[in-house]
C-alpha cells in the first residue's frame, strides 16, 4: 500500500493515509478525525475514546482472504444502534483495494463492495421486505437502523464527523449471503456490501489473547453493585447484560455493571439453573441466561422460558420450555428462509400462531441489551418435531425500522434433556399437545394404511380364489308338501338326498318357496349317514307385498340361505320339517345344497377387522392434531364444537 | 407399530383363510350324534319320534 503523508491541521502532527482510497484519518496524537479533500486536509473534529468492546482484532493485523491480495486492518469504526456497539474494520488490501470485516458478538462478516442497484429510500424500507439486489439475488431485509459514529481508529473510506448518524440496512440473502446498503444521513442508498459469514482462519487471522480486550466490568470476581451479590459470568466477552440472580437488577455489562433497573427479584424458578451444563448435538452447553416471556390472547396469558445456552466456538442457542414441552432452538440466516409461505430447507412449515411477545423476567446473561417488557412480534410455522420462528422487533415511531430474527426449533423429549444435563429426578410431565410435538400415530400411519390394504386386498384374492375352487352343487331337489299335511306334522317332513359331499368345508342349503303374503319355516337337520353326526338348521322363506298410500311396497324373499359349519366329506340326507301359515301351504319347495362356498360377509369383516387397526390409528392421530391446533391460530374444531 | 400391525393383518388373513376354506362359521350350532341304538334300529333315524324326542 502506498501512503499519503500530510500534518494534522489540528495538531500539526503527522498523519498518515496508507490506503488510497482513505477519506478520514485519526490523528494518532490528537485523536481529531482529519478528512481528505483533494490536496486539502479537514479538521472534523475530535473522536471520541474507543468504547470497550469484546475485539478480539487490532489495527494492524495481516491476513490474507481467499483468492485475494494480502491485507492489513488499517481502520476501525465503532457504531453504536443504541443498545450496542459494534466494530466495523477496514481490511487495506495490498493492491488498494479495501473491504468491511464486521465484528459482533464474536462472528465476523467479510463485506466488499458492489455496484448499487436501484433500492428504495430508506423510509420505503422496511423488514421482513425482499429487495432483488441483480447479481447478488434477492434478499430480504433483515435490519433496518440508524447507528452513530461512536468512536473510530485509523482509517475509513468515507469522511464522516465523528457522532454522525449513519443510516443502514442489512440484509440477508441465499447461501448465507450478506449484505448491507449504506444509506449514510440520507434517504438514498450510498453503497452497497455483499459478503458472507467468515471465521478468523479464513481470514488467516489470530485472535488477540491480552487481557485488555475484555470489558473492565467482567473481572474474575464480581458483585452486584445494587445487593452486593456474587455474579458469575459465562460468556465475558460476549455479555452486554446481566440480571442479577439475587436482586434481579439489571446491569450493563459495557459500562462497569451500572445498574439500569431494580426489577426485584424475578419470580421464575428454572427447572435447568444458570450454571448447568448439558451435551446436545456433540456440543457441551452451559446454561447462562434465562428469560420468560408471553403472549397474550384474549385476556389470557401463556408464559414459556428460554434458556439462553452458550458455547464459545458455537455461540448461541437457546433451550425453550413451555407447558414442560422442550425446544433446541438455533438461530437462522433470515435469507434462508422464504418468507412467502415459510418455507426452509426446502420443506414449507405451517402457520401456526402470531402474537406480541414480552419479556416478562430475566435471569443471568444476555448477549444483547435485553429489557423487561421488550415486545417483539411473533409468527411461529410448524412441520413436526421442527418449529420456524419469525420475530420482528420494530422502533418505536418507525413502521419499518428494526430488525427480524428467524430461528428453528427442534422439538426436545424432557428425558433426553433431563439426562443431557444431569438434572436430578425425573421432568415434570408434559402438559397438553405442543406446536411442534411429533404424533406418535403420524409416522406409522401411511405405513400401516400401505400394509392394511394389501392385507385387504389379499383376503379378497381368498375369497376369490376359494369362489373360484368351491362353491359346488352337491344336491338339488324339488320337495312337495302333501296335500293335507298340517303344519309341523311329522306328514309334512321329508327328507332330501341323499348326497356326497367330498371335501372339507360349509354346507349352504338355499330353500326356494313360492310364497306370496305368507311364510314358510323348515326345521331342518343335516345327518351324515355315516357317522350318524346331526347339524340343526333352521330357514324361513317369507315373501310379502302390497301398496298403501306410499305406493306398493315389498317384503322379504321367496328364497333364504343357512350355512352348515365344517362339514367332512361323507354321505347325507337333509330332514326338512316344514311349518308354514294357516292356509297358506306351498305346494312344493326347491333345495338346492351347495359344498364350500367362501361367505362374502365373512370377507368383509376380515377386511373390517384389518382396517380398524389404522382407522383406530387415523382416529387417534386426528385427535392429537385437535389438541395440537387448538391453541393456533387455525384450530381444525372450533371451541363450541370440542364442548 | 407398523411391525405390530403387520403381525396382526396376517393373524386376521390366516384366520381368515383358514375359516373361509375349512367353512367355519360364527355361532354355528353345537353338532350332535344319532345313538347307536337308533341307527340300527328299524325306521333309524327317519322315524317321527326320533326327531320328536331328539329336538
Amino acid at each position: 500500500m502506498t501512503g499519503y503523508q500530510a500534518s494534522c491541521p489540528s495538531c500539526g502532527g503527522t498523519v498518515v493515509f496508507a490506503l488510497g482510497a482513505s477519506l478520514l484519518r485519526v490523528c494518532e496524537h490528537c485523536g481529531s478525525a482529519v478528512a481528505r479533500r483533494g490536496a486539502k486536509l479537514a479538521d472534523y473534529g475530535k473522536v471520541a475514546d474507543l468504547i470497550p468492546t469484546p475485539s478480539v482484532l487490532a489495527l494492524g493485523m495481516e491476513g490474507r482472504y481467499t483468492g485475494a491480495p494480502a491485507f492489513r486492518l488499517v481502520g476501525r469504526l465503532q457504531l453504536d444502534w443504541g443498545q450496542g456497539t459494534w466494530d466495523e474494520w477496514l481490511m487495506g488490501f495490498s493492491n488498494g483495494k479495501w473491504a468491511w470485516l464486521s465484528e459482533a458478538q464474536g462472528r465476523f462478516h467479510y463485506m466488499g463492495q458492489v455496484p448499487l442497484p436501484p433500492v428504495p429510500a430508506f423510509e420505503d424500507l422496511s423488514v421482513g421486505h425482499t429487495l432483488d439486489l441483480g447479481a447478488p439475488g434477492t434478499f430480504v431485509v433483515a435490519e433496518v437502523r440508524s447507528a452513530r459514529f461512536a468512536s473510530a481508529q485509523g482509517e475509513l473510506p468515507f469522511a464522516v464527523a465523528p457522532g454522525s448518524a449513519m443510516r443502514y440496512a442489512d440484509l440477508s440473502g441465499p447461501g448465507g449471503q450478506l449484505a448491507t446498503l449504506d444509506y449514510g444521513s440520507g434517504s438514498a442508498a450510498e453503497a452497497l456490501y455483499v459478503g458472507r459469514e467468515v471465521s478468523l482462519s479464513d481470514l488467516g487471522l489470530r485472535p488477540r489473547t491480552d487481557d485488555e480486550r475484555r470489558p473492565a466490568a467482567l473481572g474474575e470476581s464480581l458483585k452486584c453493585p445494587h445487593c452486593a451479590g456474587p455474579l458469575a459470568v459465562r460468556a465475558p466477552d460476549q455479555t452486554q447484560r446481566i440480571a442479577c440472580p439475587w436482586c434481579g437488577s439489571l446491569l450493563d455489562a459495557t459500562r462497569d455493571l451500572a445498574v439500569l433497573e431494580v426489577l426485584g427479584t424475578p419470580p421464575i424458578r428454572p427447572l435447568v439453573p444458570l450454571g448447568a451444563k448439558g451435551r446436545l448435538h456433540d456440543v457441551s452447553w452451559t446454561v447462562i441466561g434465562v428469560m420468560e416471556r408471553s403472549v397474550t390472547v384474549e385476556g389470557v396469558r401463556y408464559p414459556w422460558t428460554e434458556y439462553l445456552l452458550y458455547e464459545p466456538r458455537q455461540g448461541f442457542r437457546w433451550l425453550v420450555e413451555a407447558r414442560r414441552h422442550w425446544s433446541f432452538v438455533q438461530p437462522l440466516s433470515p435469507g434462508d428462509v422464504d418468507p412467502h409461505g415459510a418455507v426452509y430447507d426446502g420443506e414449507r412449515y405451517a402457520h401456526f400462531q402470531a402474537g406480541q411477545a414480552r419479556v416478562d423476567h430475566v435471569l443471568g446473561e444476555f448477549y444483547w441489551a435485553v429489557s423487561r417488557g421488550e415486545t417483539t412480534e411473533t409468527d411461529d410455522y410448524v412441520k413436526p418435531p421442527r418449529m420456524l420462528s419469525k420475530e420482528v422487533t420494530r422502533e418505536a415511531g418507525a413502521e419499518g425500522r428494526g430488525e427480524v430474527n428467524w430461528s428453528l426449533g427442534t422439538y426436545l423429549p424432557a428425558d433426553e434433556l433431563w439426562a443431557a444435563f444431569g438434572l436430578e429426578g425425573d421432568p415434570p410431565p408434559p402438559e397438553g399437545v405442543a406446536p411442534h410435538q411429533p404424533s406418535p400415530w403420524s409416522g406409522a400411519l401411511g405405513g400401516v394404511w400401505v400394509a392394511a390394504s394389501l392385507a385387504a386386498a389379499a383376503i379378497v384374492l381368498v375369497f376369490i380364489v376359494l369362489t373360484a375352487l368351491g362353491g359346488k352343487t352337491v344336491h338339488r331337489q324339488t320337495v312337495s308338501i302333501p296335500r293335507n299335511a298340517v303344519s309341523g306334522s311329522p306328514e309334512a317332513a321329508a327328507f332330501a338326498g341323499p348326497f356326497f359331499v367330498t371335501k372339507d368345508g360349509n354346507l349352504q342349503v338355499r330353500v326356494h318357496a313360492p310364497v306370496s303374503n305368507a311364510w314358510l319355516f323348515l326345521d331342518g337337520a343335516l345327518v351324515n349317514e355315516e357317522t350318524g353326526a346331526v347339524d340343526d338348521f333352521d330357514v324361513e322363506v317369507s315373501y310379502y307385498s302390497g301398496s298403501d298410500s306410499d305406493g306398493s311396497w315389498t317384503e322379504g324373499s321367496t328364497t333364504a340361505t343357512r350355512y352348515v359349519a365344517s362339514v367332512p366329506p361323507g354321505r347325507y340326507v337333509l330332514r326338512l320339517a316344514p311349518q308354514w301359515e294357516a292356509g297358506q301351504a306351498p305346494a312344493e319347495y326347491d333345495v338346492t345344497v351347495r359344498s364350500g362356498v367362501p361367505r362374502f360377509l365373512y370377507a368383509v369383516l376380515a377386511i373390517l377387522a384389518v382396517l380398524a387397526w389404522p382407522v383406530i390409528m387415523l382416529w387417534r392421530w386426528f385427535r392429537f392434531e385437535v389438541e395440537r391446533w387448538s391453541e393456533s391460530d387455525h384450530p381444525w374444531v372450533s371451541s363450541s364444537e370440542e364442548e | 407399530m407398523r411391525r405390530a400391525f403387520t403381525v396382526y393383518a396376517v393373524l386376521v388373513l390366516a384366520l381368515y383363510s383358514v375359516a373361509a376354506a375349512k367353512g367355519w362359521e360364527i355361532a354355528s350350532p353345537r353338532r350332535g350324534f344319532i345313538p347307536q341304538s337308533v341307527r340300527t334300529s328299524p325306521g333309524g333315524y327317519r322315524s317321527f319320534n326320533y326327531w320328536r324326542g331328539g329336538k
